[in-house]
Order: C-alpha cells, then sequence, then structure tokens
C-alpha cells in the first residue's frame, strides 16, 4: 500500500491530478450544456393579464403562462364540472380562459393564479394547466 | 399566557447572544471560566424556547382566541393532533418550531461534544448560538406568534382543509428540523477553520448531525409527495414547484458530503470541498427558508427588503462573507492528503458522484430563479416549465444511480479497471436480462428500459458486493449467515445502512420511470349506469350519494370497479364542501397494487346526478413509497453507532 501511494506522488501525482481536474471539468461542462438545452426547450414566457393582451397577434398559439384575479362570479362550470369558464383580470383589462380537467383544490374565486396555455385566435384563453400556490407557503397573503 | 411567552422569547435572545459572546471569549483564550457558563446560556435559551412552545401550543389546544395565530390557524372543531399541528401552520408558528428545534440540537451538540472534540466545540457552539439569536430576534420582532389578536373573536379561522391529513402533521417538522438540523455540521466547519484544527477532526463531530439532517430532510420530501399525490388531486407526486425544490437542493448537497466525507477518511483529502458542502447545504437551507416566506419569487416587486425577507437575506449574506473570510484566513491549512489514485478508483467516483450532485443542485436552483433573474437581466419574466427539470435531474440522476453500481467495484487508492470489469460482468448480465424481460412484456420506451436497465444494474451490484461480505465475515468467523449479518451491520453500520439507502433509491427510481412514461389518464362525463374503460379496467359509475356532517357537505360517487368481468371492488371518489373554507376538495380514490394505482377524481356532479370523472392508471408508484420506507430505515440504520469491539474494517476490505 505504503509504496503505491508514494509513487504516486510527485510527478505521476501531478499529471493524475490535472487529468482528474480537466475530467470534473469535462463532467461539468456537460451538465451546463444540458441545462442549457433544457432552458432553451422549456422557457415560458410569463405575462400578466395586460402584458398578454397588448402582445396582441404576437402570441396567438404559443405556450405562455398568465397571471390574473380570478373575477368573482365569473365561473361557470359546464358538463358536471368537466369545463370551467372564468374570467381573470389585470391591469384594468380582463380574460376568459376555457380549461377542461381537474381544477386544483386551491382554485376559488377571487384569488391570484397562473393559467398556462395558449391564446385562442378569437381572443380566449386556451388553458392546459391551472398552477395555483402550494398551500403551505408562508408568505404573507 | 401570551405575555409570558412573549417575554421567554425575549430572555431566549438575551441568553443567546449572551453564549455567543462568551463562547467567543473563552475561546479567544482570556477567559476560559466563561466557557461553562457560555454552555449555560445555550441550555437556558434551549428551555426558554421550549417553554415558548409548550405555551402556544398549550393556546392552541385550549383555544385562546385572544392570541392572533390561534385565531389565524385553529378552530373548537379540530381534534388534539391537528390542534398540536397548527403549531406549524403558518409562519410565525412553524419559524417557532425551528427555532425550538435548532435550540434543542445546539444544546445536544454541544452537551455530546462538550469533551470528545473539546478544540472544536467553543466556536462551533457560538455559531450555533448566533444563529439561534437570529431566529429568536425574528419571533421577537416581525414574527412574534403570541401576536395579540385585533378583534376578540369566538372562533378561529380553522386549517385549510387541503392540510387536514396525516402527512401534514409530520411532513413541516420533517424539514423544519432537516433545516435546523445543517447548522450543526457548518457550525463545525467554521470551528475547524477558526482553529485551524487538523481537517479529520471535525468530520467525526459532524457525521451523525449530517446523516440525520439527510433523513429528516428525505423523508420529509417524501412525505410530502406522498401528500401531493393523494390529496392534490392532479395525479402527480412531485412538480418542481419552488417550495419543493427548497427543500431539495440542501438535501443533494448534504448527500454528496455524506459521500466525500468518507473519500476525507479514507484518503484524508477534499478537506476544503467537504468544508464547501456544508455551507452550501447550510446557505441553501437559510436560502430556502427565504425563497418560500418572503414572496420574492411571485414578483421581485414584492420584495421590500425590510421585514422577513430583508432579515433573511442580511443572514445569509453576512453567514456568506463569514464563511469566505475564514476560508481565505486558513487557506494554508487546506490543502493536505494523499491525491485520488485515478478516475477509477472509489474515490474517484465519489468525486465524479459529488459533481453530478452539485451540478444537479446548481441547475435545480437556476430553474427555480430564472423568472427572479430574467426580470431583473432581461426585463421580461420567462419560466422554466416542469419539463427543464424532469429533462435535466432525470438523466443526471440516471448517471448517479449508475455510479451506485459501479462504485461497489472500486478500490480506495487503487485503480482498478481490470477487476472492476470482471466483478461487474453479474450485475450487467442481470441488467441485460431486465431489458430482456421488459422488451418482452412490451416495455419499450428507449429512456425508460434505460433507467430500468441501470435501476438493474444498480441494485444486483449492491447486493452482490453485500453478499460477497457477507460469506467472508460468515467464513472468517465460522458463523452463521445470520449472525454474520447482524455483526457486519454492527461494525460499519453507516455502509451497510449506505447500501440499505442505495436500495431504496433503486426501488423510487423504479416507481418514478414507471409513472413517468407509462402513465395515462382520461376524462368523461358519465351518467349512472355508464362504463368508463380505461386500460385493463372497466369502472361503471353508479351514482352519487350526498351527506352532512357538522362542518361539511360531502358529495361521494361510487364507482365499481372491475376487470374483464371479474370485481375489483369500488372506489369512491368525494368532493367534500366546508363550511368555513370557501373552496370545495376533493379527496381521490386510488386503487393501489404493485404493478400500478388506479386514480380516480370525481371533478363535479350535477343535480341530475351526471359526475365528471378524471381516471388515470399510474405505473409502480407503490415502489416510490416502498422505497421512501426502505430509505429511512437504511437512514436509522446508518445514524447507528458502531459496536466498538466489532469493528475490523480490515476484513471487509480484504476481501476486496
Amino acid at each position: 500500500m505504503a509504496e503505491h501511494r508514494s509513487a504516486e506522488v510527485g510527478g505521476h501525482g501531478v499529471l493524475k491530478r490535472k487529468r482528474i481536474l480537466i475530467g470534473g471539468l469535462i463532467v461539468t461542462a456537460a451538465i451546463g450544456y444540458l441545462g442549457f438545452l433544457g432552458i432553451r426547450g422549456t422557457a415560458i414566457y410569463y405575462y400578466t393579464v395586460g402584458e398578454v393582451l397588448d402582445q396582441g397577434r404576437a402570441v396567438y398559439g404559443e405556450t405562455v403562462r398568465v397571471n390574473g384575479h380570478v373575477v368573482p362570479g365569473s365561473v361557470v362550470t359546464e358538463q358536471a364540472g368537466l369545463r370551467m369558464i372564468f374570467t381573470i383580470a389585470g391591469q384594468e383589462k380582463s380574460l376568459e380562459v376555457l380549461y377542461q380537467g381537474a381544477m386544483p383544490d386551491a382554485f376559488r374565486e377571487d384569488i391570484d393564479i397562473v393559467v398556462e396555455g395558449a391564446m385562442d385566435s378569437d381572443g380566449t384563453f386556451r388553458a392546459r394547466s391551472i398552477l395555483t400556490k402550494c398551500p403551505s407557503r408562508y408568505e404573507p397573503e | 399566557m401570551a405575555e409570558i411567552g412573549s417575554v421567554c422569547l425575549v430572555l431566549a435572545l438575551v441568553a443567546s447572544v449572551y453564549s455567543a459572546a462568551a463562547f467567543i471569549a473563552s475561546e479567544k483564550g482570556r477567559y476560559r471560566v466563561l466557557a461553562e457558563s457560555a454552555r449555560n446560556g445555550l441550555l437556558a435559551t434551549c428551555g426558554l424556547v421550549s417553554l415558548s412552545v409548550v405555551l402556544l401550543v398549550a393556546a392552541l389546544l385550549t383555544h385562546d382566541f385572544g392570541i392572533q395565530y390561534v385565531v389565524s390557524y385553529s378552530s373548537r372543531s379540530m381534534s388534539v393532533p391537528y390542534l398540536v399541528s397548527a403549531l406549524w401552520a403558518g409562519n410565525d408558528g412553524s419559524l417557532l418550531t425551528m427555532t425550538w428545534l435548532l435550540a434543542v440540537f445546539s444544546a445536544v451538540a454541544v452537551v455530546r461534544s462538550w469533551r470528545r472534540d473539546r478544540e472544536l466545540v467553543g466556536y462551533a457552539a457560538a455559531v450555533m448560538a448566533v444563529t439561534e439569536a437570529f431566529l429568536v430576534l425574528l419571533l421577537v420582532s416581525v414574527a412574534d406568534p403570541f401576536e395579540q389578536s385585533v378583534v376578540a373573536a369566538a372562533e378561529g379561522a380553522g386549517l385549510n382543509p387541503l392540510l387536514e391529513n396525516p402527512a401534514m402533521i409530520v411532513h413541516p417538522p420533517l424539514l423544519l428540523g432537516g433545516y435546523a438540523g445543517l447548522t450543526i455540521p457548518f457550525a463545525f466547519a467554521m470551528s475547524s477553520l477558526a482553529t485551524g484544527q487538523p481537517g479529520i477532526r471535525w468530520l467525526t463531530a459532524v457525521r451523525g448531525w449530517a446523516v440525520a439532517a439527510w433523513l429528516f430532510l428525505g423523508v420529509g420530501n417524501i412525505i410530502g409527495a406522498w401528500w401531493a399525490y393523494v390529496e392534490l388531486g392532479w395525479g402527480g407526486y412531485w412538480s418542481w414547484d419552488p417550495v419543493e425544490n427548497a427543500g431539495l437542493m440542501p438535501m443533494l448537497i448534504i448527500t454528496a458530503f455524506l459521500h466525500s466525507s468518507v473519500a476525507q477518511r479514507r484518503t484524508g483529502r477534499f478537506y476544503a470541498w467537504n468544508l464547501a458542502l456544508v455551507a452550501l447545504a447550510f446557505f441553501l437551507a437559510v436560502f430556502g427558508t427565504f425563497l418560500t416566506r418572503s414572496g420574492i419569487l411571485s414578483s421581485v416587486h414584492t420584495f421590500t427588503g425590510t421585514g422577513l425577507g430583508g432579515l433573511f437575506a442580511g443572514f445569509l449574506g453576512a453567514a456568506v462573507i463569514a464563511f469566505l473570510v475564514m476560508v481565505v484566513v486558513r487557506r494554508s491549512k487546506l490543502r493536505n492528503g494523499t491525491p485520488a489514485a485515478s478516475m477509477i478508483s472509489r474515490e474517484g467516483t465519489f468525486l465524479l458522484t459529488n459533481v453530478l450532485f452539485v451540478g444537479t443542485t446548481a441547475l435545480v436552483l437556476l430553474g427555480t430563479l430564472f423568472p427572479l433573474l430574467s426580470e431583473v437581466f432581461a426585463g421580461t419574466r420567462i419560466e422554466v416549465g416542469e419539463s427543464f427539470y424532469n429533462r435535466v435531474a432525470g438523466p443526471l440522476f440516471l448517471v448517479i444511480l449508475g455510479l451506485v453500481g459501479i462504485c461497489s467495484f472500486t478500490r480506495w487508492q487503487k485503480r482498478s479497471v481490470r477487476p472492476m470489469f470482471a466483478d461487474m460482468a453479474a450485475p450487467l448480465v442481470v441488467g441485460l436480462v431486465a431489458v430482456a424481460v421488459l422488451i418482452g412484456v412490451g416495455v419499450r420506451q428507449a429512456y425508460a428500459v434505460t433507467g430500468l436497465f441501470v435501476c438493474a444494474f444498480a441494485v444486483s451490484a449492491v447486493f452482490i458486493r453485500w453478499l460477497g461480505e457477507l460469506r467472508g465475515r460468515r467464513n472468517a468467523r465460522r458463523t452463521g449467515y445470520l449472525a454474520a449479518g447482524i455483526g457486519l451491520v454492527r461494525s460499519a453500520p453507516g455502509r451497510y445502512g449506505g447500501y440499505m439507502v442505495h436500495i431504496g433509491m433503486v426501488l423510487i427510481a423504479v416507481g418514478v420511470i414507471g409513472s413517468s412514461f407509462y402513465g395515462s389518464e382520461r376524462e368523461a362525463v358519465v351518467s349512472p349506469g355508464d362504463t368508463v374503460v380505461m386500460g385493463d379496467y372497466e369502472l361503471i359509475y353508479e351514482g352519487t350519494d350526498r351527506y352532512e356532517t357538522p362542518d361539511r357537505l360531502v358529495v361521494t360517487a361510487r364507482v365499481a370497479v372491475e376487470s374483464g368481468g371479474k370485481s375489483l371492488g369500488r372506489l369512491s371518489p368525494e368532493r367534500y364542501f366546508h363550511r368555513t373554507y370557501k373552496q370545495p376538495v376533493s379527496e381521490v380514490a386510488i386503487r393501489t397494487t404493485l404493478v400500478e394505482d388506479l386514480y380516480v377524481v370525481l371533478l363535479g356532479t350535477d343535480e341530475d346526478g351526471t359526475a365528471a370523472l378524471k381516471v388515470l392508471v399510474n405505473p409502480a408508484v407503490l415502489w416510490i413509497w416502498v422505497g421512501g420506507g426502505v430509505l429511512l430505515v437504511g437512514g436509522l440504520v446508518a445514524l447507528w453507532p458502531r459496536a466498538r469491539h466489532e469493528g475490523d474494517m480490515g476484513s471487509e476490505d480484504r476481501g476486496q
């Protein structure tokens, strides 16, 4: 054991250390590249209601997230709850949202939510998912 | 009662500040008698904070609505366990809980290390006392749990119905305990730097705490995932929410440390790396607490720089600067030990594992902060979806699992390529057989097959090595397998706990792979008598019942489940309409088998008996929870003290 070790210290040791360092850097670079690809492939623009309406036709069909306030009294359920239509508001503008699927339990009127989906050419928003806040968050309301 | 609680916290602040100052002064050598007094200050802090906790819990149990916190988070109709758990349901109470846990851990750590780690305990205790003082300062200023209620109320707001689940009683304190527990290793790291002690000393003080903190965070995260799966009704268990990420990142870093600390003990190297890991874990814990309480992620504009968020940011900044200063001042002490023999030695694979863990954490952090960074630097807010994390963490975790297998065949300080390939033949064969079986039953998805191959390879590698060591000990000591097994675990509980944890991780990976690639779902609107076909299942919707309990209206759908004509029982997904909470809550109905979960959500109902259902089939989810259980057992085993007379590390090494 002892002979092994002393053979590695000195000239050999420095070379080995360099090799390991280079190996580590390559792995790190690979991870970084993986991250870069990931962000490029999954980045989603996040708008408020006012901002997304200002974008106009530019965002039609593109997957985006929109943050708005659920207008009280605007929630309509169809087909025994399978589909929901509601309005979110922000910056004195409002947007109608159509959603089909399981509504998160945290969803209700008069709260801030984020909807993810795409603007339709008819001016309504087709939501693919509704994002509400994790209920165990401790942020001030 | 509230006044006494507030007074206790103020006294605790005084005691902890005194304790910190006295420890530092005593270490400087001038007033050694101060050390005892400083330790008593820390114990007093623990006692005072404990008393505050008792008082708040008592207030909750007696419905003392004179205290605002009791009004906001409890009600007369809550049962005792949930009343106690209200202690950590809200911001102030959960901060008090974390402060209390840190006080207890600090007291235990200091008493335990008083003689064992005499040289290190002084500065370490000072760091713990400073952290504790900071938290108590928050409780006394901006987050007072004993604040009087504005309006005298007869009834409280009660518990958010989503949190009415046994998992939610355990999940927050586990995570809070994990965060608090990470302070101890950091404290000893700072002390190691301050005292200039040999790099190896601090590891013995810290190992148990690192394992404990890891265990708290690991089990806490898995319970959180289980709760999300059964309560939230979207069919998944992890959504890479910033709150979830805040609990994951420190855990990944401390996992890396658990590996590289072993490498430091064996080779004497990686001292600086280990100090950095432990500090990073602590910083991420503080950062995570900051993220989830400051509102900064909702929008950079909600962060005002004063109040809770600002104070945490300030504390984090001060801690980072203090650590960096210590590292720079002591940099001459950081280089020592034998160089890694090669990449293909055990320390080489451990190093690679570390890079992967740190890299994964960095990417998760990047994704979590991306909206903030893009808002600040690009003026427009860009978020990364769930798929970012899955695309990035998936492959990295898979490589790490592969290393679990490969590492079993590496040796310390030796370049072990040729013997490694010979030993690896058996697990590789097992992996290939698994692939053949999978393809045979129809599993063709490339990622799933690759992932399951790695899982089969890793788990058989661990078992083969374990069996080899078992056999070696049995032959050396002429005992039966059982005695050899028990003796083996008692001689090196850290190692065998580690084997169990690796096996648990493989089980979790199998569950994640199965449910990620082969899940299916559909939605349907049904009238009584309709059948929904999902995979091999036929779900017959029979009708809806309604009934009322004292605090809610319950709507239950009756669904009969059959497969190929044979009855498999019933599922009853429900929706609750609470009297005090405006949001309806859905209770998912799940039929679990080893192979898959049948998961049914009641989306809504109409007066005429029509119902909207969402049905999911999630394969292999049970393996995640089983793996979590194995993880827990492995972690507990790793915490067990090594049986001194059994210790004969040489015998296992000889067998390598």
